[in-house]
């Protein structure tokens, strides 16, 4: 029973028992010389209660109580406030609380039996707070704007930028345009009907950096109704090391060498002059001998460009090392394709065709239409189709390890150059190089996880590394401490709380690698944030409501008893003195 | 005696004296007040006067007499016993008892007046003037006058070519201003406006105008250039100035620069330079129709009335005419150039030109056609600027040739005139077509059937290739083109008129009479009732007609067929609904002549086979491996401007600040822009001007920034596609994946 006691004023318990024993002393020391009568002894034990009494009274003791019906209704942002009344009618005694995640509430929940959360919902980095509270949610509509959001938040120099998503309740004519850093307009949508909009807008950024583009709702006469920021990074291209083999001269290999030596690609052509005598060009790269393709040359090289004749004349041991550099080190091959290739039926091949007797074929993203060779790739497993100006059978890439093998069915792509369309031909042929070439390694990668950070609030990361030992770092050059993941050694996550709102970075240690996130302000994306909210609320508290829990609640003990025994006491140590002088 | 009144007078006058005090007092205040507030000394001097002005007026110190200084005198000094009065009068006009009291005040008032002030406000003065001062030190902190003073400001501050050091450190020094700056456009002399002084540096002309700086600067300065568009043009030291003479050709920009005693270089913002071209004249024609018809009776005069403008001075303007005389091969022209009736004077910028062309004038007859257009020049140099206006046609109706057309039954004259091909019949649809709104229905009925009558002419033509005979009396039976093929289908044709008159022997079909016939009745009821048919060779029957090969055949029938409904839409008056059958119609026809035309073939070089076993065999040892090594530039023209942004972000997002290493980054940046500007200065003339700010320290700030970048945004084009690598971490769990796949491929 006496577990069920405490005091509310614990920090005062030394002082104030402390105080009483030398208050008591002195008592006992002032009638030290009354020891004889009588009294001395009931006074001393009257002095002895009077003190407690009084130590209790400063202390206030409590006794632990039971209770469970004990309920609070929590609000969160965009409450209701007729559900809220009418919960409060509903319900005497329901307590109503203000949910702000800056603030604690655990104070308050622990002496609760159950909670009703109205709004868009606690931030999920509070829900651990609710893990032992029967609660339930009551969940708002779905807000107005953008609801949904998708888009490339790191691309490369030429990739597309695309945004895409939802827009809830929109203002009909309204515009959703998307701008560059600066306000230019990019692209835009403008909506036709007031219901829940789907929009896709992309374009190409022109310059590499980090940069925050802007989302912007515009109504019909062009007034910005709302604007949101979307950070984006984009990086640059490196050169490419493209290797170009051919048995003969070809149109198609002279403008794709050109084409690649012009953008600055290290570029070496050995096309065959006659038995065991080659013409060699190197451009951008000094000279050195191909003769040999051993491991170690084809690891110079991200891409080897090789006609059909050229590969199947190699001999298999070649063509092994060949195989092995691009399942290890990631390299690409293309195999410019010839009838050659196509009426092979080696069980070797690595692409299946069958005939199609189609020798044109329309380019719909450039309005264009190119010759082919008329065969079309057949399913197979590991083959991927790399999809050219909206057409996917074009041209098509095998996995093979960390690497790629592609070809194409395309014929005299060259055209494209000679008709003065270069941008088709470098569409083209960017798209399928990009696919296949050799990836630059990288030490560390990053995976942000938390989609949009916001000024001191959880941010969780991922990194992926193979490093043994490395450290990361902040801005201020404070080490973030990380979790590496049981199973997967190279994994790692992390948490931080970020100080300032936009670009914030972190790096590793004594490397250069930087990885940079974008913080936004509590007022971005409002309508995204509490659509994710209410269903992550709903997730959470969908679960069977759960009975009241019984919660034991310190209450405080009346003081009246103390106070009478005190009074009784002093009373009786005033009257003691003057009883025995009289007598 | 006279001590008193003496003291008196100089109690007066100190009086006086204080009172201008006091005035001048308040004026002081009031003065510094506005020079605080305005920070113009001048103002300050005005309002000081306007002030001293203003409250002598209202206190009046001249006013201010003896007598009141002796009121006063009296009220304040009590020895003075109200008698001061007395001193100011002549003495020999008093009593003796007054001479009396007037000794007795004299000797008082020696005693006493210097003892007593005379009623003043001078520290209430004191206290209003530096009250304010106090407020125009209040008000010139606040700058509450900001807006005024930049309304009045900032109409000197904007022409006023403002000049910046371009190195920020040795701010210190002493600019050199302009003290005065002359910018003269002189006009090419045709335009007739002589020399004009602009004050905006921006300038806007004509080309071929030369824009004249004079600058004269308040210090002196050394190596003053122009900079036009990276070409540095010294400005050359005259008597009162620098003084650059420029012919303006092309649009572009410039700037000033130079250099001050110490050696530190200025230079000044950046302005445009914009050539507007001297357009040619622009003439217009009014109320003629393109085509006039006359018939022979007519009165034969078209009126030309026309209005020829030029933005700077029409130089000359007549008619070209050219008469046409004959058809075919015998088509004669003669040209003239005639004459406005009005005397066109040089350097008018508007003129009316009329002109009466009287065919017969003209020596013209009937069947003659009249082509006229009106030249002008302007007086741009050195080379004119010429326009011309369409051509008109004046045609006098030949009422004789139609009358061929008669005899054409007769087989004499097979003269191919007015046969309009299937072209020919589209162009003049088009144009029925498009005549529609401006013409009657009657007359539009009329020549949509003047068409279909010409369709017809043709179908029946292109039928006699066929083997077709005429269908209707109306139609010249035998018409000839001047097509290809004439001659031959004439010829074939000329032997056809024998032939329907004998029995050809000779003919490939005699064998397959029998055969014939029936094919022929299914194909033409009407043929049986001539009795000679089984006997004869017959050409009229299209399926029988010799002379096209058989696929061809098909194609002109088809095109036959085509022009009859061609026809029949023009015959309803739907030239719209005929249109898209004569096109058709046309190209059969095409494909029908091109199939005319005989090809050879050509003869080449046939190479004797090849021995296999020998290929490839012979002796190598002397050809050498070849090796070519290139290193391409790329060329990327815009570098600079995609690194401008990179670095005015990183300036936007606060991340970095402006260093050395910039400065050649801009000077790039703004060189590559102006490539692009060059076409269209006035558009990027905002952002250049602002490049140039962040280059030389004088906007190097935030909203500058931004402005300038989303300038380049906007200017920069497209990026190009080129392949490249990128970075990816190869995770060990994806490389372990993908091999598993590859098990089960």
């Amino acid at each position: 029973m006496i577990d069920g006691f405490s005091f509310l004023q614990k920090e005062l318990m030394i002082p104030i028992l402390l105080g009483g024993l030398v208050v008591f002393n002195s008592y006992v020391w002032k009638e030290w010389k009354t020891k004889h009568s009588g009294r001395f002894v009931v006074n001393t034990i009257v002095a002895l209660i009077t003190v407690l009494a009084l130590a209790v009274l400063i202390l206030e003791p409590t006794q632990e109580v039971e209770i469970n019906d004990s309920q609070a209704v929590l609000l969160t942002n965009n409450f209701d406030g007729l559900i809220r009344d009418s919960l409060l009618n509903r319900y005497e005694g329901i307590k109503v609380l203000d949910y702000n995640p800056k603030k604690s509430i655990r104070k308050e929940l622990d002496s609760l039996t159950n909670v009703i959360v109205l709004g868009d919902g606690i931030e999920p980095y509070d829900f651990y707070l609710f893990d032992s509270i029967p609660t339930t949610y009551i969940p708002n509509a779905a807000p107005m704007g953008v609801t949904q959001l998708n888009y490339t938040e790191q691309l490369v120099l030429g990739e597309e930028l695309k945004v895409s998503g939802s827009y809830s309740q929109p203002i009909e004519k309204s515009f959703l345009v998307l701008q560059d850093s600066r306000n230019n307009g990019l692209d835009s949508i403008q909506i036709t009907e007031d219901k829940n909009a789907d929009f896709n807008l992309k374009t190409r950024p022109k310059v590499a950096g980090a940069y925050v583009y802007q989302f912007a709702v515009k109504d019909s006469t062009g007034v910005v109704l709302e604007t949101n920021p979307l950070p984006i990074e984009v990086m640059r291209k490196e050169p490419l090391r493209a290797l170009i083999l051919n048995t003969f001269p070809t149109f198609e290999t002279k403008y794709l060498k050109n084409f690649l030596a012009e953008s600055g690609h290290e570029v070496i052509v050995r096309s065959q002059l006659t038995k065991g005598k080659y013409k060699f060009e190197y451009f951008n790269t000094p000279t050195r001998h191909i003769y040999q393709f051993t491991k170690e040359t084809l690891k110079n090289f991200d891409i080897v460009i090789v006609d059909a004749e050229t590969y199947t004349a190699f001999g298999n041991t070649i063509r092994k090392r060949f195989e092995s550099s691009i399942e290890e080190q990631g390299l690409g091959l293309f195999i410019q394709p010839s009838d050659f290739l196509f009426n092979s039926r080696s069980s070797e091949a690595y692409f299946k065709f069958k005939r199609d007797r189609m020798n044109t074929a329309k380019l719909p993203v450039y309005a264009a239409e190119t010759e082919k060779y008329p065969y079309q790739f057949n399913e197979q497993l590991l083959v991927e189709p790399i999809h050219l100006g909206g057409t996917s059978n074009l041209a098509a890439y095998r996995q093979i390890g960390n690497g790629k093998i592609a070809t194409t069915t395309l014929l005299n792509s060259y055209q494209f150059l000679l008709n003065g369309k270069s941008e088709v031909y470098h569409g083209i042929w960017t798209t399928i190089l990009d696919k296949i070439a050799k990836k630059k390694g990288q030490a560390v990668s990053w995976q942000s996880n938390t989609k949009f950070p916001r000024i001191e609030e959880p941010f969780h990361f991922e990194i992926r590394t193979n490093l043994e030992e490395f450290g990361i770092i902040n801005e201020d050059s404070i080490s973030i401490s990380l979790v590496q993941n049981a199973l997967l050694p190279s994994h790692y996550s992390g948490t931080v709380y970020p100080k300032k709102t936009g670009w914030n970075s972190m790096q590793v240690e004594n490397d250069s690698t930087n990885f940079s996130y974008y913080v936004f302000e509590h007022k971005d994306w409002k309508a995204l944030k509490s659509t994710a909210n209410i269903a992550a609320n709903k997730n959470q508290f969908e679960k069977e409501t759960r009975k009241n829990r019984t919660v034991v609640v310190d209450r405080p003990v009346s003081l009246l008893v103390f106070y009478i025994l005190f009074l009784l006491g002093v009373g009786w140590l005033w009257l003691s003195p003057k009883l025995s002088a009289e007598s | 005696m006279e001590s008193g009144k003496l003291h008196l007078m100089k109690f007066h006058r100190r009086w006086q004296i204080l009172s201008y005090a006091e005035a001048v007092l308040y004026a002081v205040g009031i003065a510094i007040l506005f020079y605080l507030a305005s920070k113009n000394l001048w103002l300050g001097v005005l309002s000081f006067v306007v002030a001293v002005v203003a409250v002598l007026f209202i206190q009046k110190p001249w006013k201010h007499n003896l007598a009141i200084t002796g009121t006063y005198v009296d009220a304040h000094v009590d020895e003075a016993s109200f008698s001061t009065g007395l001193l100011l009068q002549p003495e020999d006009s008093l009593s003796n008892l007054a001479k009396l009291q007037r000794y007795k005040v004299s000797e008082e008032l020696s005693k006493r007046l210097d003892t007593i002030h005379p009623p003043n406000k001078l520290k209430q003065a004191v206290l209003v003037t530096l009250g304010l001062v106090l407020l125009g030190i209040v008000v010139q902190k606040l700058d509450f006058f900001k807006s005024v003073e930049s309304v009045l400001g900032n109409a000197t501050n904007e022409i006023q070519i403002q000049f910046i050091a371009t190195d920020s450190i040795s701010e210190k020094s002493i600019i050199p201003k302009i003290s005065s700056q002359d910018i003269s456009v002189t006009y090419p002399s045709y335009t007739r406006k002589g020399t004009i002084a602009v004050s905006d540096p921006n300038i806007k002309t004509i080309a071929g105008a030369t824009v004249q700086w004079l600058l004269v600067f308040d210090n002196s300065v050394t190596e003053v250039y122009l900079d036009r568009m990276g070409e540095l043009i010294p400005l050359q030291k005259g008597e009162n100035g620098y003084r650059i003479k420029q012919v303006l050709l092309e649009s572009g920009f410039y700037s000033f620069k130079f250099k001050n005693e110490d050696g530190i270089e200025f230079t000044s913002d950046l302005f445009s330079l914009e050539a507007i071209p001297d357009n040619p004249p622009e003439i217009e024609i009014l109320g003629l129709e393109r085509y006039t018809y006359f018939d022979f009776s007519d009165k034969k005069v078209v009126e030309l009335q026309s209005t020829i403008t030029d933005d700077y001075g029409i130089d000359e303007a007549y008619i070209i005419a050219t008469v046409s005389k004959g058809s075919g091969e015998s088509v004669k022209f003669r040209e003239e150039k005639l004459n406005f009736k009005e005397t066109i004077s040089k350097g008018l910028k508007s003129v009316r030109a009329t002109k009466t062309l009287d065919l017969n004038a003209l020596k013209m007859e009937m069947g003659d056609e009249l082509y006229f257009y009106i030249e002008a020049f302007d007086e741009k140099r050195p080379k004119r600027n010429v326009s011309r206006s369409e051509t008109y046609f004046a045609v006098i109706k030949d009422t004789v040739s139609e009358q061929y057309g008669v005899e054409g039954t007769l087989g004499v004259d097979q003269m191919p005139d007015y046969f309009r091909s299937q072209r020919q019949l589209i162009i003049d649809t088009e144009k029925l077509i498009k005549d529609k709104p401006s013409i009657t229905m009657t007359e539009f009925k009329s020549r949509s059937n003047e068409l279909g009558f010409d369709q017809k002419a043709l179908r029946l033509k292109y039928g006699q290739f066929m083997g077709d005979e005429s269908e209707m009396e109306e139609a010249p039976a035998e018409i000839e083109s001047d097509e290809e093929g004439e001659d031959h289908d004439h010829a074939e044709d000329q032997e056809n008129v024998i032939k329907e008159f004998m029995h050809d022997h000779d003919g490939d079909n005699e064998h397959n009479l029998v055969k014939q016939h029936e094919h022929h009745e299914e194909n033409d009821p009407e043929e049986p009732e001539d009795p000679l048919h089984d006997y004869l060779h017959n050409h009229d029957d299209p399926e029988e007609s010799t002379l096209f090969e058989e696929s061809l055949k098909t194609k002109l029938r088809k095109a036959l067929s085509i022009m009859w409904d061609a026809e029949l839409h023009l015959r309803l008056n739907e030239p719209e609904k005929s249109l898209p059958f004569q096109y058709d119609a046309l190209t059969l026809i095409q494909e029908i002549k091109n199939s005319a035309r005989i090809y050879v073939h050509r003869i080449g070089f046939d190479p004797p086979p090849i021995k296999e076993d020998s290929r490839l065999t012979g002796k190598i040892k002397d050809i050498e491996n070849y090796r070519k090594n290139e290193t391409k530039e790329v060329e990327n023209p815009f570098e600079a401007l995609e690194n401008a942004v990179a670095r005015l972000e990183q300036f936007i997002q606060q991340e970095s600040t402006f260093n050395e290493a910039d400065n050649a980054l801009f000077t790039a940046a703004g060189n590559e822009l102006a490539q692009l500007a060059i076409a269209n200065p006035s558009k990027y003339l905002r952002v250049l001007q602002g490049l140039k700010g962040i280059e030389n320290n004088t906007e190097r700030t935030m909203a500058n920034y931004k402005f300038v970048q989303k300038g380049l945004l906007a200017a920069l084009p497209k990026t190009p596609q080129i392949p490249g690598a990128k970075k990816e971490y190869t995770d060990e769990i994806n490389s372990l994946f993908l091999k598993q796949l590859e098990v089960y491929d």
